[in-house]
C-alpha cells in the first residue's frame, strides 16, 4: 500500500507562542485508509489539518503528501497540490451561499486541472450531477442556492465537492458535529462508500469518541502529540 | 474568476447597488461639469463673431469687452460723435455699429444703436440676428421705437406694438423715469443664447430725444448733453463702436492707427483675443468646479472602499472555503480587485448613460431654465480619459481591501472563528 500522508518529527508553534503546539514524531496514513483522529477542542486538531493541507508550514520536521515534501514546495505549488489532491470538508458553512449546490461542487475543479482529468471523459457538470444524485440530492435541490438547503444537505454537497475528481485524500474537520445522530450516521456511511469506490484516504477529525466504532483505525491526538499538555497556552 | 466575483456581488446586491449608484452620480457630475465647462467656453467664445475691432474711449480691454459685448458694467469714458465719424472713414472699414449704453428697463440694459446692428452683428458660427416678430427701427417713422431681445421680451412681457418706458441709469429703481417718451416695440429678436437676448435696443435718435428732453439736476450726467437742441448728431457721445473690416488682416494695423489717434484717446480691441484673455481670468472658477467634482468622485470611490472593507469581515468564511478548494491568496486578491472593477465599470456606465439621457431629453429644459446650451455629442478624448481615470483609481484603491483579504487568507487559513 502506498503512503498517502507521512509526518516525521513535526513540530509547530504559532508565531509568538512560547512553546510548540504540536510535536509529532511520526504519523503515516496509507492510501485508501479510513482514519479517525480524535482530540479535545483546542488540542491542535485543526492546526494539524492545515499543516497537512499545506495552508501553514511547520517550523521543523517533514510533512509529506503523496511523497511531496510540503516544505520544498512554494505557496502556489502547495495551493495547487491541495486543489488537486485534497478534498476538505468543514464543520459547517462549507458552501458559497450565493452559488447553486451544483456550481459549488464544480467550483472545486476550477482550480484543479488534475481532478478534471480524472473525470474520465465525463463533463464536469455531468460528473457533479451523478455524484450529487448518489448522495441523495434531487435535481431541483441541486439547482437551488446553497443557503436554501438544510445543514444535512449542505454537508452532502460539501462531501460531493470534496470527492469530485477523486482526490487522494479527504480531510473532514468535524463534518458531522452540526448534524443529528441519524443524519450523522447516514453521512458517514455515504462518505465511506464514496471513498472506498475512489480509493481515497479519509482523515476524519472529531472530538466525539462515539464515532470510533465506525472506523477501522482511530488515533488519539493526545497520544500522538509529544508536547506536554500543560505547556500549552 | 470574474464570474465568481459577479456571483458574489449579486448575492450582496443591496449594498452593491448603492455603491454603483454613488459612483454613477459622481461620474455624472464629473462628466456634466466637464460638458458644461467646454460648452460654456464655446458659447462664450462665440458671443461675438465677424466683428474685427471694438473701439471705445481709452480703457482696459476687458472693461470695453464686458460693456460692449456682455452689457455688463458702465464705461465711465465715452467717445465723441466726431471720433465715430473719423472711424467710419478709415480705410477698409465696411460696416460700423455705434453703441451707447447706460440706461436700463427693469434691470435690463438699454443699448442705443442703429439698424446696422441687425444687419451686421454676428454671433456663434457667423449667424446674423433674426427677428422672431416685427422689424427693425426704420420700419417705424418715429425714433421712439425699441427692439427687444428674446429674454427681454419674455421678462417684460411685451410684444410688438406694446408701449415701453425707458429709465435713465442702470438701476432697477431710477430717480428719473422718462415717462414723457413712451417707446413702442417694433420687433422682437429670435433667441441667440448670447447677451443680446437680454438687451433692449433703441435707435440713437431715441436716446438723444430722451436725454435732451430731460435735464438732470446733479452733475453725474454731464456726458448726456441736450442732443435735440443741436440739430445734427442724435447723441454727442457713444460708449463703443463695433467695426467690420474688408479684410481681417487689416485689423492689427488699424488697431494701432486708432490707438494713436491724436484728437481723442481711443482704444481698439480685437474681440477674439480679448475674449480669450478674459476667459483665462475665469479659469479659477472653472478649476474650482472641476475640483469639486473630482472630490465627489473621490467620495464615491471611498464609499466603494468602505463597502468592500466592511464586507471582508463577513466574507472571511467565503475566503476560507475558496482557500480550501485550492484558491491561492493571489486568487482572492484578484477576486476583490475584479469586484471593485466590476462595480466601478457598472457605476461609470450608468453615470454616462444617465448623462446622455439628460442631454437627449433634458437639453431643452436646461437651455430654458439655466441658459446652458448642451448637445449630446460623442465622448471626447478628454472625457474618455476622465472615465478611465475613475476606473483606474478604483482598481488602485481596491488593492487595499484586496491586500487585507490576502493577509486574512494567509493568517486564517482554513480555521475561521466567526
Amino acid at each position: 500500500m502506498s503512503t498517502c500522508v507521512e509526518l516525521k518529527h513535526l513540530t509547530f508553534s504559532w508565531p509568538g507562542a512560547q512553546s510548540p503546539l504540536l510535536s509529532i514524531p511520526h504519523l503515516k496514513l496509507t492510501r485508501g485508509e479510513r482514519v479517525l483522529l480524535r482530540g479535545a477542542s483546542g488540542s491542535g486538531k485543526s492546526t494539524l489539518l492545515s499543516l497537512i493541507a499545506g495552508i501553514h508550514t511547520s517550523q521543523a520536521g517533514q510533512v509529506q503528501v503523496l511523497s511531496h515534501d510540503l516544505a520544498t514546495l512554494n505557496q502556489h505549488q502547495r495551493d495547487r497540490l491541495r486543489a488537486n489532491e485534497i478534498g476538505y470538508i468543514f464543520q459547517q458553512f462549507n458552501l458559497l451561499p450565493y452559488l447553486s449546490a451544483l456550481t459549488n461542487v464544480t467550483l472545486a475543479c476550477q482550480f484543479a486541472p488534475a481532478r478534471r482529468q480524472r473525470l474520465a471523459g465525463q463533463s464536469l457538470v455531468a460528473a457533479a450531477t451523478t455524484l450529487l444524485d448518489r448522495l441523495g440530492l434531487s435535481r431541483s435541490q441541486q439547482q437551488q442556492p446553497a443557503h436554501q438547503l438544510s445543514v444535512g444537505q449542505q454537508q452532502r454537497v460539501a462531501a460531493a465537492r470534496a470527492l469530485l475528481g477523486s482526490p487522494a485524500l479527504i480531510i473532514a474537520d468535524e463534518p458531522t458535529s452540526a448534524l443529528d445522530q441519524a443524519h450523522r450516521d447516514d453521512f458517514i456511511q455515504l462518505l465511506f462508500e464514496a471513498c472506498e469506490e475512489q480509493q481515497t484516504t479519509l482523515l476524519f477529525v472529531t472530538h466525539d469518541a462515539t464515532l470510533a466504532p465506525h472506523f477501522p483505525r482511530t488515533l488519539e491526538l493526545q497520544e500522538l502529540n509529544q508536547v506536554e499538555p500543560n505547556n500549552n497556552v | 474568476m470574474f464570474k465568481l466575483a459577479l456571483a458574489s456581488l449579486w448575492s450582496r446586491r443591496g449594498s452593491v447597488w448603492l455603491t454603483v449608484l454613488a459612483i454613477a452620480v459622481s461620474t455624472l457630475l464629473l462628466l456634466g461639469v466637464e460638458r458644461i465647462r467646454v460648452q460654456t467656453q464655446e458659447n462664450f467664445a462665440t458671443t461675438i463673431s465677424g466683428t474685427d475691432l471694438i473701439v471705445g474711449a481709452r480703457t482696459g480691454s476687458t472693461e470695453l469687452l464686458l460693456s460692449s459685448v456682455f452689457h455688463i458694467g458702465n464705461l465711465s469714458n465715452t467717445l465723441s460723435w466726431d471720433s465715430y465719424q473719423y472711424l467710419q472713414q478709415l480705410p477698409s472699414v465696411t460696416w460700423h455699429i455705434p453703441m451707447a449704453m447706460g440706461d436700463s428697463v427693469q434691470g435690463l440694459p438699454v443699448i442705443a444703436t442703429s439698424d446696422a446692428l441687425f444687419e451686421h452683428f454676428k454671433y456663434g458660427a457667423k449667424q446674423s440676428l433674426e427677428f422672431a416678430n416685427g422689424a427693425n427701427f426704420s420700419s417705424r417713422a418715429t425714433p421712439t421705437v425699441a427692439v427687444l431681445g428674446a429674454d427681454a421680451a419674455a421678462e417684460l412681457q411685451l410684444k410688438v406694438d406694446d408701449p415701453l418706458t425707458i429709465a435713465h441709469g442702470t438701476g432697477d429703481i431710477s430717480f428719473s423715469q422718462h415717462d414723457s417718451h413712451p417707446f413702442t416695440v417694433s420687433g422682437v429678436l429670435a433667441r441667440t443664447g448670447t447677451p443680446i437676448d437680454r438687451g433692449v435696443f433703441i435707435p440713437l435718435a431715441g436716446q438723444g430725444l430722451v436725454h435732451g428732453d430731460y435735464l438732470p439736476s446733479d452733475s453725474n450726467h454731464d456726458d448726456h448733453d441736450h442732443a435735440s437742441e443741436h440739430a445734427e448728431p442724435p447723441v454727442y457721445t457713444l460708449s463703443a463702436v463695433l467695426l467690420g473690416l474688408e479684410n481681417r488682416a487689416f485689423a492689427l494695423r488699424l488697431q494701432r492707427v486708432i490707438n494713436t489717434y491724436d484728437d481723442e484717446a481711443l482704444s481698439a480691441i480685437m474681440p477674439g483675443l480679448a475674449l480669450q484673455n478674459f476667459w483665462r481670468t475665469l479659469n479659477l472658477f472653472e478649476r474650482a468646479l472641476m475640483t469639486i467634482s473630482v472630490l465627489v468622485v473621490i467620495t464615491g470611490l471611498l464609499g466603494m472602499l468602505t463597502t468592500l472593507l466592511a464586507s471582508l469581515r463577513e466574507r472571511r468564511r467565503e475566503m476560507a472555503v475558496l482557500r480550501s478548494i485550492g484558491a491561492g491568496p493571489l486568487t482572492i486578491l484578484g477576486l476583490l480587485v475584479c469586484e471593485a472593477a466590476a462595480v466601478t465599470l457598472a457605476g461609470v456606465t450608468l453615470g454616462t448613460a444617465t448623462l446622455y439621457a439628460v442631454l437627449l431629453f433634458g437639453a431643452d429644459v436646461l437651455q430654458d431654465t439655466l441658459g446652458i446650451h448642451v448637445t449630446a455629442s460623442l465622448l471626447t478624448l478628454r472625457e474618455v480619459y476622465l472615465l478611465a481615470a475613475i476606473v483606474g483609481a478604483a482598481i488602485l484603491l481596491s488593492f487595499y481591501p484586496a491586500w487585507r483579504a490576502y493577509r486574512n487568507a494567509l493568517a486564517d487559513g482554513l480555521t475561521v472563528k466567526v
